[in-house]
């Protein structure tokens, strides 16, 4: 009986045989069958579907299926001849092939529930006998009757190494020719992101791996990811990607035999190895040829360290068979303790396809529009002319209502993304830099499936890695220097994200030696960034100051990180994603950033508010509370500035209808609301006519034609189909703080005016 | 051989480019009449809610929901400093797209799309006369009227004077 593992590899196989199948016996059944009606021979059609039955076939050797091979290796015979115009398809030719197809698909059910390919030798020798006879019939040879002999030999004797798969050495030179004519935009695009999945995956496992190199389930894994990656390589002649991931995977068919044992050396390598090849796919995506000159030298590198492993190996067992029989049983009894931290990762039941990011928006598109069309037709103004009962047109008005509002929750929870691929590509980041500085840190992973739009997750990765290089290079000590203070070697370093009201919060805590305000405040001084000795700063506004372009306390600059670019990057790419940065540090005990992120960028919870005739949206998030303004409470400083005092603190005001040039309904304070709202940590009012409500607004971006308007961050439209416009809080607390007026940009726009016309 | 290849191919590519050229849509602000080529145009539609917008010159008047894509619109008699009209019912945007940008230019009244061949067009006489001249692509002879032809990239973007001037203002935001 075949292991678990070997189980695992003929199931998948069965699974991808039974799509070649179905999708060749399509071609053959409507394309080939069409052409032979016609009588113009369909090439790309006979060229996939040799192409398909070429993979089975290679699979099936891989696996030891001989009987599956055997059958396949002569429909392929067949196709070649056809696809080589030496014969043209018959309408016989396509039952044959057909019935091929059928059996197949019995043969691969049977392997299926049975884990073997016996029984079946006789009905596949009747079939390679008629497709040989077609063979013949168009090159005239004889035939001789094969015999088949069925048999996963991987059963019987499992310490034998497999053979080198067989797609390499049929995948001659002609095949490759005539496939390189046919390999279109799309392939290479789906290549390239097919490829990026497997060779993260191999990286994760081989990262994990490095930690535990006995886990013969990950090792498979990372097997059959490199086994699919070199197949693909193979398909579309990328000889160097192809190679190299050949050794890789020979290597770990070494390691999955208990040939070898995997060390940190080979693990780096192995790693290095897929650098590699990643650098080779970006060469495909960006349409290039991927020649990796680094690929013989890696090769051998690799040659070498098995070799050496394998040396080592041997130098402790007597015989040859014996220890590799031993190992490959404690590697089984391994693998039957069920690995309990890697189950609930695997969940394989996963069905996903893929989708063009130009297609989900158009479709954000139109449920945005659905739903401003659903309210302009459930409140029409021409209902409420109409006299007769509306009882049904509201019930299923209310009905129609809802739908909308689930597609539209759906419509949004599409463009959601897990984190933990950004969270496990620092796994990676965390390894290279402890090798790199000397340190230890243990990562801890929390909450990776939390997910956040997609957009936002392309603008939290660099932030992410800036974040750890600080903390693995400033915050986290040497091992001996942790141990002096009385804390374990290894600095701890957390990575959590969760859901924190509409935000998503993600933390990065190490427990290195934390912020240190004297430093800090003594570079500010330096750079001029603060005025006075800092004294009367809180901890909070000084370890804001890290976020200062151009500022960095580390006393020597390191290839890692000190070059002063990190923290304003970091709070950059966070606003600008309506975004946070917050810092909490303990002097010699942690260091916590905190990102607060919104969930998504397409809809924002909104205040609508009315100046005069005008209405805006108020991102909710910014608003802390509103009230009606005490004319007592009011003071004018001679600036014409306007200041109000809240429960003993003073805001200055900002009237909205002065900064928009609207007029509105009242220009007395105590008329009117007071809105008190933050942008990080500014506090200020505005003044507007009256509250509106509250609703939820998808973000529409102004016209490129006009470019970014000062106090106004994009717009979205109304149920009733207005545009309104939503105010960016950030830049009118400029203005508040500038205490620009309307004069002096009516002065520019005149100014505009006059050189404009 | 080759020259005559060349002219060949020319000649068919400026057919293929001829098919919409020398069609002109016209409208009318006060009593002349302009025309822009059809080929920028993709829709004339009434006039609309137009939500102000801050911070802009004078002329772009705002933004409009066309059928959920927010997109500016713009006052051609503004933006030759002409006199301000009230919008009423014959008010018109013609909606146009340079530069996969869709802009709508708002004016009086939308007139008829006509076809004014090559040679009735005169180049406009070469006087430094108003503001709005340097938005004239040509002048079109239609029996014993004269159109005025505008050139649609120079209505919407400007040329280098404006660029200046609109960048000027970007930097004082």
């Amino acid at each position: 009986m075949a292991d678990a593992e070997e189980q695992d590899l003929l199931l998948s196989f069965v699974e991808e045989g039974n799509e070649l199948l179905d999708e060749s016996e399509l071609l053959l059944t409507e394309r080939v069958a069409n052409s032979i009606e016609s009588g113009e021979t369909d090439i790309e059609a006979l060229n996939t579907s040799f192409r398909l039955f070429h993979s089975l076939g290679g699979g099936a050797g891989f696996l030891h299926l001989h009987t599956v091979r055997s059958v396949t290796d002569a429909a392929v015979a067949l196709l070649d001849l056809f696809r080589k115009g030496t014969g043209a398809p018959q309408s016989e030719h396509i039952d044959i092939l057909t019935s091929t197809c059928n059996f197949l698909r019995r043969l691969l059910n049977n392997i299926k529930s049975d884990f073997t390919e016996n029984g079946f030798e006789h009905e596949a020798e009747d079939i390679i006998h008629n497709l040989r006879e077609k063979i013949g019939n168009i090159t005239g040879e004889e035939l001789v009757r094969v015999k088949v002999v069925a048999g996963n030999e991987v059963d019987s004797e499992p310490e034998t190494k497999p053979e080198p798969p067989i797609a390499e050495t049929v995948g001659g030179n002609d095949i490759d020719d005539q496939f390189k004519l046919t390999i279109t935009p799309e392939m290479t695009r789906q290549f390239v992101l097919e490829s990026n999945d497997l060779l993260s995956a191999t990286e994760q496992i081989f990262l994990q791996l490095e930690k535990k190199p006995h886990n013969q389930e990950q090792i498979g894994d990372a097997f059959r990811a490199l086994h699919s990656f070199k197949g693909n390589c193979g398909f579309l002649s990328y000889v160097d990607l192809e190679k190299l991931s050949h050794l890789a995977e020979t290597v770990l068919d070494s390691m999955r035999y208990g040939e070898i044992e995997g060390n940190g050396e080979l693990f780096s390598l192995l790693l290095e190895v897929l650098d590699s090849l990643k650098q080779g796919v970006a060469l495909v995506s960006e349409g290039q040829e991927p020649t990796l000159p680094a690929a013989t030298r890696l090769g051998n590198l690799l040659q070498d360290s098995v070799k050496k492993l394998e040396d080592s190996g041997t130098d402790g067992g007597q015989s040859n068979t014996e220890p590799s029989v031993e190992q490959g049983m404690t590697a089984a009894q391994r693998t039957s303790e069920p690995p309990k931290s890697a189950a609930p990762q695997e969940n394989t039941s996963w069905q996903s396809i893929r989708v063009d990011v130009e297609k989900l928006e158009a479709l954000l598109d139109l449920v945005g529009e659905l739903v401003i069309a659903e309210a302009m037709v459930a409140q029409n103004p021409d209902l409420k002319n109409l006299d007769t009962p509306m009882e049904n047109f509201e019930r299923s008005s209310r009905h129609l209502n809802k739908i909308t509002r689930d597609l539209q929750d759906i419509a949004t929870a599409i463009r959601m993304v897990p984190l933990s691929g950004v969270f496990r590509r620092t796994i990676r980041l965390v390894r290279d830099l402890t090798q790199k500085t000397g340190k230890k840190v243990e990562l801890e992973i929390i909450g990776e499936q939390t997910e956040v739009d997609k957009t936002i997750i392309e603008q939290i990765t660099d932030p992410l890695v800036h974040i750890i290089r600080n903390s693995i290079d400033h915050g986290i000590g040497k091992p001996k220097d942790r141990k002096k203070l009385g804390k374990p070697e290894a600095g701890h370093l957390t990575l959590e994200a969760k859901h924190v009201g509409g935000e998503v919060w993600i933390s990065i805590k190490d427990d290195g030696r934390g912020l240190d305000r004297e430093k800090i405040l003594a570079k500010a001084v330096e750079r001029g960034l603060i005025d006075s000795n800092g004294d009367d700063l809180s901890d909070n506004e000084v370890w804001h100051l890290v976020f200062q372009p151009g500022f960095s306390t580390a006393d020597r600059l390191t290839d890692v990180s000190g070059r002063g670019v990190g923290m304003d990057v970091v709070k950059r790419n966070i606003e600008n994603i309506r975004g946070k940065v917050d810092i909490i540090s303990a002097p010699g005990e942690c260091t916590e950033v905190i990102l607060k992120i919104p969930l998504t960028l397409a809809i924002i919870d909104g205040m609508t508010i009315r100046v005069g005739d005008s209405r805006y949206i108020v991102p909710l998030v910014s608003i802390k509370e509103t009230l009606r303004a005490n004319a007592d409470d009011i003071t004018h400083t001679m600036d014409g500035q306007e200041i109000i005092n809240i429960r003993g603190h003073l805001y200055a005001i900002v009237r909205l209808h002065e900064c928009f040039g609207v007029e509105p309904t009242s220009k007395s304070l105590s008329d009117g609301i007071i809105m008190m709202v933050e942008d990080a940590d500014r506090l200020f009012c505005i003044f507007v006519d009256e509250l509106i409500g509250q609703q939820q607004v998808v973000i529409k971006g102004l016209s490129g034609y006009i470019g970014k308007i000062a106090a106004v961050s994009g717009c979205t439209i109304l149920s009733d189909g207005a545009v309104c416009l939503i105010i960016d809080i950030a830049s009118l607390a400029d203005i508040a703080e500038n205490g620009r007026t309307r004069g002096q940009q009516g002065s520019i726009e005149e100014a505009v005016t006059e050189l404009a016309v | 051989m080759a020259e005559t290849d060349l002219t060949e191919v020319d000649k068919i590519t400026e057919f293929i480019e001829d098919t919409q050229e020398g069609k002109f849509l016209t409208f009318a602000l006060g009593k002349e009449e302009y025309g822009i080529e059809i080929r920028n145009v993709t829709e004339i539609i009434g006039i609309q809610t137009i939500t102000d917008l801050p911070d802009t010159p004078p002329f772009i008047k705002g933004v409009i929901n066309l059928r959920g894509k927010v997109i500016p619109v713009l006052d051609v008699r503004l933006r030759f400093a002409l006199e301000k009209k009230t919008y009423d019912d014959r008010t018109c945007i013609v909606v146009v797209n340079i530069r996969n940008m869709t802009v709508g230019l708002i004016v009086d009244t939308v007139s008829e799309v006509m076809d004014i061949p090559g040679k009735d067009i005169e180049a406009p006489p070469k006087v430094n006369r108003s503001d709005g001249s340097r938005y004239i692509q040509g002048l079109g002879k239609v029996g014993k009227e004269v159109k005025i032809l505008l050139d649609t990239h120079k209505l919407l973007f400007g040329d280098e004077e404006n660029q200046i001037a609109e960048s000027l203002g970007i930097l004082n935001e």
